[in-house]
């Protein structure tokens, strides 16, 4: 397991850890963050950036990479995320620079751009940054779940070795954070709709899913449900196969003690009616620690993977439908169980409705009162 | 108490429901209206929209499948589909399953090749195409020879004939575990490479042709010194999700190679384009196209409901609550003779105060007496009688004023302008007036599904638990024409709201749907009833479609925008298309009706027939901005 030993830190004692990680040392800084309308993502960077002029830090270079998405949105939050975006710039200018990558809609040549592909190519331009930084910080705060893990995974593969050496999560003294401003209760109340039709799979997590040649290998799909998501959930739904065994992931303990309940509630038609999941096969993560989601999953998945071998190999398929908390340490599950070489007797997918259009009340969103919470992932603090 | 499924929830063509029981549910008449040039050596194109069919015809015809008929063919509810299959040499009476059935999903990733048309990326399609109709074929072999595990593909020799003895890039091995492991090796290589995260990819293929399906034309399986399987067909699944240039290579390629062997694609419905048609391919010849939902319509008339009530016997056959027998003897398809007495009563006092100017006039003295002798006994027939009256009596009142015509109408005059459209009219607009159920019984259930199996399971589904609620109630598992309503407009509300939940283009369908729902129903309603029993849709004359498809610059994006909402609402079946004929007046078009489902939604009739001639500028306005709101009641069916 990589992370038996963590650092996650939440409210105040975030900033403490920042003091002492950027206490008066030289950086490098990639700083990322979401081109969205969620100005939750202002706090986060605003207490960072406040972070590292009180540590009195060393900039060397520090940019901000703003990923921007094609998603359709009424014009109050069209206008929040230019303001968003205009004050991201302002916050991160005295520090360093401010860049854009865009997720596509369409590539030259093609009036059809997959998402998959579209989310591919994103995800390498941001991973062409991250050479020579001695600091990576992925703000998820304002980034939709499935750029998030995209964006997680993607830069734990170009960090971390996969060779079995015991200090991976060293990687070469870079320092990885994902930095979440949560409230759960706000993200309840962001409606996603329109999902498209056609299925998003995290990069370098699509072959469990798409080759012919595991196709007839037993699935396992652990689905992490979210508030007001059964669209997308019966879409990825109608491509798991019914034969598959189901593992409906809910949030518990949490700060509401009767959301898991709800969320049961909520889904009961489609996983409980329909496809006849067994109750006993319900798991129960934190939703406060993505780290014990993440030793709960990768355990799971474990588990089904050695009980599978005796059929010759086995799928195993994740769908984050919850918080951004969870959806992280779903993320780091997948990146560890993810098979080093394509010989390997089992795959592992992530697969996601991705949907086209949000709404969400403005008041809400500037009413909100988050939460900072930060992730170290890889660098100094699990050297020898 | 025991948690009992209700049966009518599971999905039937997913391929890992036990093939036992798919062959248990699946109904033979499918395959009976099949047309036997279907199984000619072509490229066949089956389109229908979501849960039409299109998986499960492909997946009848799969091994596990074939033998699971072969395996059922003495049981007697079996008898029916295996001598269909028989007479299609599809099964032998001796020697069991002939056709070797390839089933290959397009979803499983083509559309996340990389993008654009460059020769690597072409032939990095065909390579995958190629091996996966190698390995696909490979294991149908070994189910349908029964074999155990992957393993025993080492009993399974290869030879090749014409023309297969041709090809350059599949390699021609001898053994199938020799393939098999050609075909997974290199398929698992490319997808290291798309997942390792590269911005592209590069796999250098240089397949150049489809050859997976000449290998499939020119391979002989020989099992212990006998050929398997001599007879081939190529089941493409999901081919819309390809992306629109993959398609159209594909289906260029497949019909330029003239194959022996029937090659099947199975898509959603499409409107508003034959993208699919490769430049050269004819119609017809090249190219066969069969719409799924109309085969039992092209039957007979009934056959559609013939063909559903069959598919719900054998859902209702699996479970053991309610006492075993048609499904339609669970819903009570009359009226009792004093229900809804009161809501009778008040409909025909609001009615005869509405045409209660009529009654002084010498012109409707016989209409009238005729109408009070009806009403002698106030029930819902005569309800309707005077609904019915009503209508014809506005209609004249309109036409009255047109031709001066004051004379005196006898009874006769009023039978003769009476008509089972008009009767049709009064029946719904009982249900307006005086909320008389409307949507019940088990012919206008299936009528309420669009041909669709999926929404036809759905709408029994709701019917099932509230026969279920009342038997655990220790009351008569029979629903009353209110209770069927009731759960038959919950599902339709449903399925309304969903739909910007479910679908890409969901909120501007949803506004689209809500806007000719509106506009339906203040049609359908005008006092005269002048498309009686009703306006259902709306139609787009071939002027108006030739402008949605090559419209001027200036509306090229809505246009565009329009066209795919369009198109997404035809292939989720909120929409269904016929084509209208020309005729002296009119130019010839498309009609897009509303799903019937919905019209229980707007309340509206479930007759196809009554549409409206529209404009796509009001269309896409509807599209855009909702429709503006029309009078008095229709206000309450028209908020969004």
């Amino acid at each position: 397991m990589l992370w038996k030993q963590y650092v996650f830190r939440r409210g105040p004692d975030v900033e403490e850890m920042w003091d002492s990680l950027f206490q008066s040392r030289p950086t490098r800084l990639l700083y990322i963050a979401g081109r969205g309308f969620d100005v939750r993502m202002q706090s986060a960077m605003n207490c960072f950036v406040n972070s590292l002029r009180f540590a009195q830090t060393q900039i060397e270079d520090a940019r901000l990479l703003l990923v921007g998405f094609p998603y359709e949105l009424a014009p109050e939050l069209v206008e929040l995320t230019e303001a968003n975006a205009r004050a991201a710039r302002e916050a991160f200018g005295s520090i360093g620079e401010t860049t854009e990558v865009e997720i596509a809609r369409s590539a030259a040549g093609e009036d059809d751009l997959s998402a998959t592909n579209a989310l591919r190519i994103a995800t390498a331009e941001v991973l062409e940054q991250v050479s020579q930084r001695t600091d990576v910080v992925l703000d998820v705060s304002s980034l939709p779940r499935v750029v998030a893990l995209a964006l997680t995974t993607g830069l734990l593969h170009a960090l971390v070795p996969r060779d079995g050496r015991s200090d991976a999560l060293f990687a070469d003294g870079v320092n990885l954070q994902v930095i979440v401003a949560e409230d759960a209760a706000l993200d309840a109340q962001i409606q996603s709709a329109d999902p498209a039709n056609d299925l998003v799979l995290i990069p370098g997590f699509s072959s469990a899913f798409r080759t012919e040649s595991m196709r007839d290998w037993p699935l396992a799909w652990f689905p992490i449900l979210g508030e007001h998501r059964q669209g997308q959930l019966e879409k990825v739904m109608a491509e798991i196969p019914d034969d598959a065994e189901i593992y409906p992931v809910l949030p518990h303990p949490s700060a509401d003690p009767r959301r898991a309940d709800r969320l049961l509630v909520e889904y009961r038609a489609p996983l409980f009616d329909v496809r006849r999941t067994p109750i006993s096969n319900i798991l129960l993560v934190d939703e406060g620690n993505p780290f014990e989601a993440y030793r709960r999953l990768l355990l799971s998945m474990e588990r089904y993977r050695e009980s599978m071998q005796i059929l010759g190999g086995c799928r195993l398929v994740i769908t984050p439908l919850g918080s951004k908390l969870v959806t992280v340490g779903a993320g780091l599950a997948c990146f560890e169980m993810r098979p080093a070489n394509g010989g390997a007797n089992y795959g592992v997918a992530i697969p996601y409705a991705a949907p086209t259009r949000y709404e969400a009340s403005v008041d809400l969103l500037k009413a909100s009162q988050p939460e900072i919470a930060s992730l170290l992932l890889t660098g100094e603090a699990y050297g020898e | 108490m025991a948690y009992r499924p209700n049966p009518f929830l599971q999905r039937m063509a997913e391929r890992s429901t036990s093939d036992q029981e798919f062959v248990k549910l699946f109904s033979p008449r499918m395959i009976e209206q099949l047309d036997d040039q279907a199984f000619d050596g072509a490229v066949h194109i089956f389109r229908s929209p979501p849960g039409g069919g299109k998986t499960t015809l492909l997946r009848a015809f799969a091994p596990p499948a074939l033998r699971a008929f072969w395996n059922a063919r003495k049981a007697p509810d079996m008898a029916e589909s295996y001598q269909r299959l028989r007479s299609l040499c599809v099964l032998d009476e001796l020697t069991g399953p002939q056709l070797l059935g390839v089933l290959l999903s397009c979803a499983s990733g083509y559309a996340d090749l990389p993008p654009g048309a460059t020769q690597e990326n072409n032939a990095l399609l065909r390579a995958l195409f190629n091996c996966r109709v190698v390995l696909r074929s490979l294991r149908s072999v070994g189910a349908l020879l029964g074999f155990s595990s992957p393993a025993d593909l080492a009993h399974l020799t290869l030879e090749y004939r014409e023309p297969a003895l041709d090809l350059k890039d599949i390699p021609r091995h001898s053994t199938a575990t020799s393939l098999a492991h050609w075909a997974e090796r290199w398929e698992r290589s490319v997808y290291q490479e798309i997942d390792s995260l590269g911005r592209d990819p590069i796999v250098d293929s240089g397949h150049a042709r489809l050859e997976g399906v000449l290998w499939l034309q020119g391979v002989d399986f020989i099992y212990g010194k006998r050929m398997a399987a001599p007879k081939r067909i190529l089941l493409l699944d999901d081919f819309h999700k390809l992306r629109r240039r993959q398609r159209s290579m594909l289906v260029q390629e497949l019909v330029e190679m003239r194959p022996r062997i029937p090659v099947w694609l199975a898509e959603r419905s499409i409107a508003l384009g034959d993208e699919l048609l490769s430049p050269g391919a004819r119609p017809g010849r090249d190219v066969r196209e069969y719409a799924l939902e109309e085969l039992p319509r092209k039957a007979s008339k009934n056959q559609f409901s013939m063909f559903a009530q069959n598919v719900l016997e054998r859902r209702l056959a699996r479970q053991d609550i309610l006492p075993q027998g048609s499904f339609g003897s669970f819903l009570r398809a009359t009226f009792e003779p004093d229900e809804h007495g009161e809501r009778v009563t008040a409909g025909i006092d609001a009615c005869r105060r509405e045409i209660s100017r009529f009654s002084n006039s010498d012109r409707y003295c016989e209409w009238m007496t005729q109408l009070e002798e009806q009403l002698a006994v106030p029930d819902i027939s005569s309800f309707h009688q005077l609904l019915t009256t009503s209508i014809l009596l506005s209609r004249d009142e309109a036409r009255r004023q047109r031709t001066l015509d004051f004379g005196p109408l006898s009874r006769q005059d009023r039978d003769a302008r009476d008509s089972s459209a008009v009767q049709a009219a009064g029946e719904i607009f009982s249900r307006e007036r005086a909320g008389i159920p409307y949507y019940f019984g088990i012919e206008r259930l299936c009528l309420l599904a669009t041909n669709n199996v999926e929404e036809l399971l759905q709408l029994a589904a709701a019917l099932y638990d509230a026969l279920v609620a009342k038997q655990v109630l220790r009351r008569e598992a029979l629903l009353s024409p209110l209770e069927q309503e009731q759960q038959i407009r919950k599902v339709a509300s449903q399925r309304r709201d969903f739909v910007p939940k479910s679908h890409t283009e969901g909120a501007r369908a949803q506004r689209l749907m809500d806007a000719i729902g509106g506009f339906c129903h203040e049609k359908t309603f005008t006092p005269t009833a002048p498309y009686a029993p009703g306006v259902t849709g709306v139609r787009l004359s071939q002027g108006q479609l030739e402008r949605l498809r090559t419209p001027e610059k200036a509306l090229a994006l809505p246009f565009k925008e329009l066209r795919r909402v369009l198109a997404e609402c035809v292939a989720e079946n909120l929409l269904f298309t016929k084509a209208s004929a020309e005729s002296g007046s009119r130019d010839s078009g498309t009609i897009f009706y509303l799903n019937r489902t919905l019209c229980a939604h707007y309340g509206l009739p479930l007759q196809l027939g009554g549409w409206q001639d529209m404009e796509i500028e009001k269309l896409l306005s509807w599209m855009t901005r909702g429709r503006v709101r029309g009078r008095g009641r229709l206000r309450r069916l028209e908020v969004g």
